[in-house]
């Protein structure tokens, strides 16, 4: 149980990353191509964003890099022995693991890479095409990691893909909401509510994608398995979907809502504090999913 | 014609999503096998599983819980079949103890009995 916990531990960590850098990045270039021209906004918002994203990045190459150890460690399952085991490490890193872990690290070096150059080119430009397509590229990479192991690790080119562009489409949402809150500073609120009420806009696009994508996945999970479905695993993914309409009531709220009465500067508050808690449940939902991976299967 | 519309959209869904096959790994057969009611010692342990693992545990124990020395190591390639030498096994109660690593990543586990009437 307790390797479980720390492969699940990882697994948050490993996310940490991917959400930031994608979702981090995506809020940057829809600022850039928006119609602020605030320079408060880049320099309050630009620096912290930035700096969370390389915290995220080097939190999630430590969990990228725990992976194989802790999963050799709970093969042996013989105390702390099984981490440095030179034979189980082999196992490890020889499976779809170890293949899992290469991907993902080379994503994450080139995610940092992305961000140190992206982080050179923002005061002059802001962004570039060539940076996009390296963004694009390791957000790739990093969706694609998903497909390597689990239960579409065997599966059609259909759930790999759907796996792909649900793990995009979360990590797009997951990632905004930081920058959205770092947003919540911008003093001018008539701006501030163009800005969010374009977000919203986008946020429904991207979140039916990710809604239609973890719908076929489930579909496809259930449908396809040879064996009984497993009631923990039922259980777990029960709460992460209750989790994910919890999260869409706040979307709809700070639509509908929040944003559509933001007039005077004291409702910025309610707007950020709704968001960090939309950012809390998120946090739930990934350790939830990294739970869901690590410790339950299907037919476990 | 609309109802024919749908249903051909409805059948290329099902042949897409059917290639799916989410198959978990299973002992697929073994010798000896389980439950079985062997006459003399078994001289080999064969075990074949519905789809290629890394065995990483392989216990052998008697009714007292007690390990049977059969010389296993864990494999590092990937096979659905695997067979090891026993010694020779005492009258009574046996229990084998697998943990396979599938292609997949994960790792299952489970066990079966057989019983040994009379020795060799």
């Amino acid at each position: 149980m307790a390797w479980l916990s720390l492969l699940s531990l990882a697994k948050v960590a490993y996310y940490l990353g991917v959400v930031s850098f994608i979702g981090m990045n995506a809020m940057r270039l829809f600022l850039h191509h928006g119609r602020s021209n605030d320079l408060t906004v880049h320099t309050d918002w630009h620096k912290p964003v930035l700096r969370a994203q390389w915290v995220s990045l080097f939190i999630s190459l430590v969990g990228a890099a725990a992976v194989v150890p802790l999963s050799a460690g709970m093969l042996l399952d013989d105390g702390l022995s099984g981490v440095t085991d030179s034979l189980m490490l082999q196992i490890s890193w020889q499976s779809s693991i170890g293949t899992q872990t290469q991907f993902r690290l080379l994503a994450i070096f080139m995610a940092m890479s992305c961000t140190a150059w992206g982080s050179q080119i923002y005061s002059a430009s802001g962004t570039s095409l060539a940076w996009v397509g390296c963004w694009l590229l390791a957000s790739a990479l990093f969706a694609a990691s998903f497909t390597f192991s689990g239960h579409t690790a065997q599966a059609n080119w259909l759930a790999k893909l759907l796996v792909a562009l649900h793990v995009l489409m979360a990590a797009w949402w997951l990632g905004s909401l930081y920058p959205l809150i770092r947003l919540c500073r911008l003093e001018d609120v008539e701006l501030l509510r163009t800005q969010l009420h374009a977000y919203g806009n986008q946020a429904a696009v991207w979140v039916g994608l990710l809604l239609i994508s973890g719908a076929a996945l489930f579909a496809l999970l259930l449908l396809n398995v040879r064996t009984e479905v497993n009631t923990d695993y039922l259980l777990v993914m029960g709460c992460k979907l209750v989790l994910v309409t919890v999260m869409l009531g706040f979307a709809a709220y700070h639509k509908w809502y929040l944003v559509a009465n933001l007039t005077v500067s004291e409702d910025r508050y309610k707007v950020k504090k709704s968001i960090v808690s939309e950012a809390f449940i998120g946090t739930l939902v990934i350790t939830l999913t990294a739970t869901l991976t690590s410790s339950f299967g299907i037919a476990h | 014609m609309v109802s024919l519309k749908y249903l051909k959209m409805l059948t290329a869904g099902f042949v897409l999503f059917s290639g799916m096959a989410t198959a978990h790994v299973e002992l697929y057969d073994a010798s000896p096998a389980a439950g079985g009611m062997l006459e003399s010692a078994p001289k080999e342990l064969f075990l074949s599983f519905s789809g290629d693992v890394r065995i990483v545990k392989l216990k052998l124990t008697d009714a007292r819980g007690k390990g049977v020395d059969f010389g296993f190591k864990p494999v590092v390639e990937a096979t659905d079949e695997m067979r090891w030498a026993l010694p020779s096994l005492a009258a009574g109660q046996y229990t084998v103890q697998w943990t396979v690593m599938g292609e997949d990543g994960h790792t299952f586990q489970d066990s079966y009995g057989f019983h040994v009437h009379g020795a060799h």
